[in-house]
């Protein structure tokens, strides 16, 4: 037990000590984090009227963040299946990382929906004997139940793992290896129920396709690969641990094939609804073409594609990909590209026009804006410390006192 | 590549800290007080919380007794007599009106339904205000259930209609006009998509909401395909002369900020036979 | 019960919770209104369906009540018009004829011979109180449809007593189209609003 506090003790220390750019990264999540919640406090009291959401778009960047984050927390699944199922070796050395990367994200998407909440005291609701869980009928309601039991398994498996290096023992098999072919369902399964909560509306018909599952895993595997590219290249760049250009490699591969596919299916989707014509076009019309000479989101979802486009391009040259600049220019089109597309171009248009022809545009507030970058930093705050821990201890420079 | 060191105590020893040490020194001498790094950022970060929640609590609007309230199907008589009293006395705390809030459960052998016939209906709102005049909505922010488009004769093409027509002159030529609020669906989407049953439909048919179960995350909004539910983004305002005294705790209670409402048929009118 | 701002549109029809002031006629009317089937189908078996079986009881809001030149009796003692032409002289003067413009006899419904009453295609003589009868002549689908309390103003409750208005209370007889209002205005215009008129 006194190792465990032990155990803390040093990774706290760990956490909050290091270089004077690490502390400058530091002070600027902080900073971030406290602006976001400053704003947050507001919104508890006045209400959601300090966001630009209105009767009839009543979703906004909160979800549209949250959506595009389980996407990103399904992702550490492309690194989990090639260590523990192919035993790529090279891979193992970052799959913490990664997993730990799908826990941040897991928190991200908690806040992102605790603020959008009207009533975030009522969380209790949620919960068994104190609530009602509207369980199996609500897809809201297994998302509750999938993101808590995906962040469980992210925190436990690092957590073990980490634990046992710790203190210098050999994992047992039998306490993580089970889990860590859970988190691999668990994570195709936390996204298509994020999928499933849009896609089962029949009176949001830009929304109401079957592949909407599809598309959401197709470009998570596009930006969480995305992300980690940059994270390692930090990692890379900013520590004394080296990242091996095999991972890289790796993770090239899965963009290469996961962004145009993402591409594919989006043309499926564009095909049925310009083709057909029918009245519920509207939706995919405001968004890449607007309405009645309103078009607040078509330049986003153009230069969205295009940053896709110029993404692809980047990694399938292989004159760009070598070289670590085009490879971070490349990596942030990517996650920029796929947050526009999957968050506010689609969580927006399904409100405009509303299903009464109602056409009421959105774009986020001040205050949304500063809440979402405060979540935003806390997320990136707490990756690093987890993240810094994770690989002081597998470096092992940090090591139970015996 | 080499790089700085992640966790080396030998950064003590580098130039920068020695800065960071005198400005702590500084801090120090003003504050009067020794500083432990790790404590005053502890200090700091509590401080920070403490202040966070007292500010937060003092715009909040739940006491012990609402935080732990049962559902609306699991409250027992009592529950719902000390419900409805702390209702009735907040109503008149805020308001300085003498309210009654009733609870007339649905009726046996009965089923509702409405009609609206379109060939009447010349698009003057009064239904909007009339039903809200009943039903204490916020005036403002306003929130109306009913929703008069209007529509080209000849079509039921919403995208090409409009809520918003002035009506100096009503019903215009040539357009018809389609009032809608909830319809109380057999197969209600919100109701499925509502993550805490905080919505349901009764055996009359009228589907209803908890205000006091609702926890704002507006799913059923986004899943009602007739865009019926309105959201108080506010708190509500009405004005205490407006005020219906004659209040149902599934209906037309004013409700808090924070919670999804609708369209609850007037089930505080309807189901006592009116 | 609170008055609504609905009780405040039509003249002469009253609030819908009050007491009617001439019981007798009341009953008379309601008992009329529910045994008269002018038209070919029945009103749905709402009596059958009712768990205690009574009828729904209708209240008809008595015309004569609410008429300031009633009865005409009072005025014209001796009826010397043999062919009324239009315009009518005072106190009628506004009285403006937009209704059967082929026909302009007035005495296709009044009765030359005892102005109180009108008068049916067949003779017969109906009072005031049952315009409903007349005006179903030439319009039986809207006849039908009242008898339904589906055309028409009808308050009151679901399963009692129903307050219906006759069909003058809201079609003035001698021009019965409804005139176009002044609706209320309309929801404010979100500030992200998109307008699809063409300004």
């Amino acid at each position: 037990m006194r190792t465990y506090f032990q155990y803390w003790r040093d990774m706290l220390r760990c956490a909050f000590t290091g270089s004077n750019v690490y502390y400058a990264w530091i002070a600027l999540l902080v900073l971030l984090t406290a602006s976001g919640l400053a704003v947050y406090v507001i919104q508890l009291r006045v209400g959601l009227a300090v966001t630009n959401l209105t009767q009839q778009v009543s979703w906004g960047a909160y979800i549209a963040n949250f959506t595009f984050l389980v996407g990103v927390a399904a992702a550490a699944v492309l690194l989990v299946v090639p260590t523990y199922v192919y035993h790529r070796e090279d891979i193992r050395e970052v799959v913490l990382i990664a997993e730990l990367m799908a826990a941040t994200a897991i928190v991200m998407c908690l806040l992102f929906v605790t603020v959008d909440l009207g009533r975030p005291e009522r969380f209790i609701h949620f919960l068994p004997f104190l609530g009602r869980l509207n369980f199996p009928l609500s897809m809201l309601a297994w998302d509750v139940i999938v993101l808590t039991g995906y962040l469980l398994l992210n925190l436990h498996v690092p957590g073990y793992l980490l634990y046992q290096l710790y203190r210098g023992r050999q994992p047992a098999k039998a306490a993580y290896l089970p889990f860590v072919f859970l988190s691999i369902f668990w994570a195709i399964s936390i996204h298509t129920v994020t999928a499933f909560l849009y896609g089962g509306f029949g009176g949001r018909p830009f929304w109401n396709t079957a592949i909407m599952a599809p598309r959401f895993l197709v470009s998570a595997f596009a930006s969480g690969p995305a992300i980690l590219i940059l994270v390692f290249v930090a990692i890379d760049r900013f520590t004394d641990i080296e990242i091996r250009e095999s991972i890289f490699k790796f993770l090239r591969r899965v963009i290469s094939i996961a962004l145009p596919l993402n591409f594919f299916l989006l043309g499926c989707e564009l095909f049925k609804e310009f083709y057909t014509d029918s009245v519920h076009t509207a939706s995919a019309e405001y968004l890449f073409f607007g309405l009645f000479g309103h078009g607040l989101l078509v330049p986003y979802i153009w230069s969205a594609l295009a940053m896709s486009g110029a993404a692809i391009v980047i990694f399938s040259t292989e004159r760009l990909y070598r070289d670590r600049r085009w490879l971070i220019a490349g990596s942030a089109l990517c996650v920029l590209g796929v947050w526009i597309e999957k968050g506010m171009g689609l969580i927006i248009p399904g409100f405009i026009p509303t299903p009464t022809g109602d056409l009421v545009e959105y774009t986020p507030s001040a205050g949304e804006f500063l809440i979402c970058l405060g979540i935003w930093a806390f997320g990136a705050l707490i990756f690093t410390a987890m993240a810094k821990v994770a690989l002081a201890i597998q470096h092992g420079r940090l090591r139970a006192q015996t | 590549m080499p790089g700085k060191s992640i966790s080396d105590e030998s950064t003590q020893k580098r130039p920068q800290a020695r800065a960071l040490r005198r400005v702590e020194a500084e801090v120090e001498t003003a504050l009067k007080t020794p500083i432990d790094r790790r404590g005053f950022l502890k200090r700091l970060g509590a401080a920070g919380a403490t202040a966070t929640a007292a500010v937060a609590t003092g715009g909040c609007t739940t006491s012990w007794d609402t935080f732990f309230q049962k559902h609306y199907k699991e409250m027992t008589d009592e529950d719902k007599e000390r419900v409805f009293a702390r209702i009735e006395k907040e109503a008149e705390k805020r308001f300085g009106r003498r309210v009654t809030v009733s609870d007339p459960g649905p009726l046996d052998g009965v089923s509702f339904a409405f009609c609206i016939s379109l060939s009447l209906c010349n698009g003057n709102r009064k239904c909007v205000h009339a039903c809200v005049e009943e039903n204490n909505q916020s005036r403002n922010p306003a929130i109306q259930y009913i929703k008069v488009v209007e529509l080209d004769r000849g079509t039921l093409n919403l995208e090409k209609g409009t809520a918003y027509y002035e009506g100096d002159s009503v019903p215009a030529a040539d357009k018809v006009y389609l009032p809608m609020q909830c319809n109380q669906c057999d197969n209600p989407p919100c109701v499925k998509a509502c993550p805490v049953e905080a919505t349901w439909k009764e055996k009359d048919g009228i589907v209803v909401i908890d205000y006091d179960w609702c926890i704002g995350c507006r799913y059923c909004m986004a899943a009602c395909p007739y865009e019926a539910r309105r959201f108080n983004y506010r708190e509500p305002q009405v004005p205490r002369a407006d005020i219906n005294p004659n209040q149902g705790y599934l209906s037309n209670r004013v409700r808090p900020k924070g919670v999804v409402e609708k369209c609850h048929f007037c089930l505080h009118r309807t189901r006592n036979g009116h | 019960m609170k008055r609504t701002s609905i009780q405040r549109l039509s003249a002469g029809q009253r609030p819908s919770h009050s007491r009617p002031r001439a019981p007798l006629l009341a009953v008379m009317s309601a008992i009329a209104c529910v045994a008269c089937g002018q038209s070919n189908a029945s009103p749905p078996a709402l009596e059958a369906d009712r768990p205690d079986g009574r009828p729904d009881q209708v209240y008809v809001s008595p015309r004569t009540q609410s008429l300031d030149t009633f009865p005409c009796s009072e005025c014209h003692h001796t009826v010397t018009l043999q062919e009324p032409t239009l315009p009518p002289r005072e106190p009628h003067r506004d009285l403006v004829f937009a209704h059967m413009p082929n026909a302009g006899h007035c005495y296709q419904c009044h009765n030359r011979d005892d102005l109180d009453t009108l008068r049916l295609f067949t003779g017969e003589l109906v009072s005031f109180d049952d315009t409903q009868t007349l005006c179903g002549q030439c319009h039986p689908a809207q006849k039908r449809d009242w008898d339904w309390g589906i055309h028409g103003k009808q308050v009151g409750s679901w399963r009692g007593l129903k307050h219906r208005y006759a069909c003058a209370a809201c079609h003035d007889p001698h021009s019965p189209k409804r005139p176009a209002v002044k609706a209320y205005p309309p929801p404010s215009f979100p500030h992200f609003g998109i307008r699809k008129e063409a300004h």
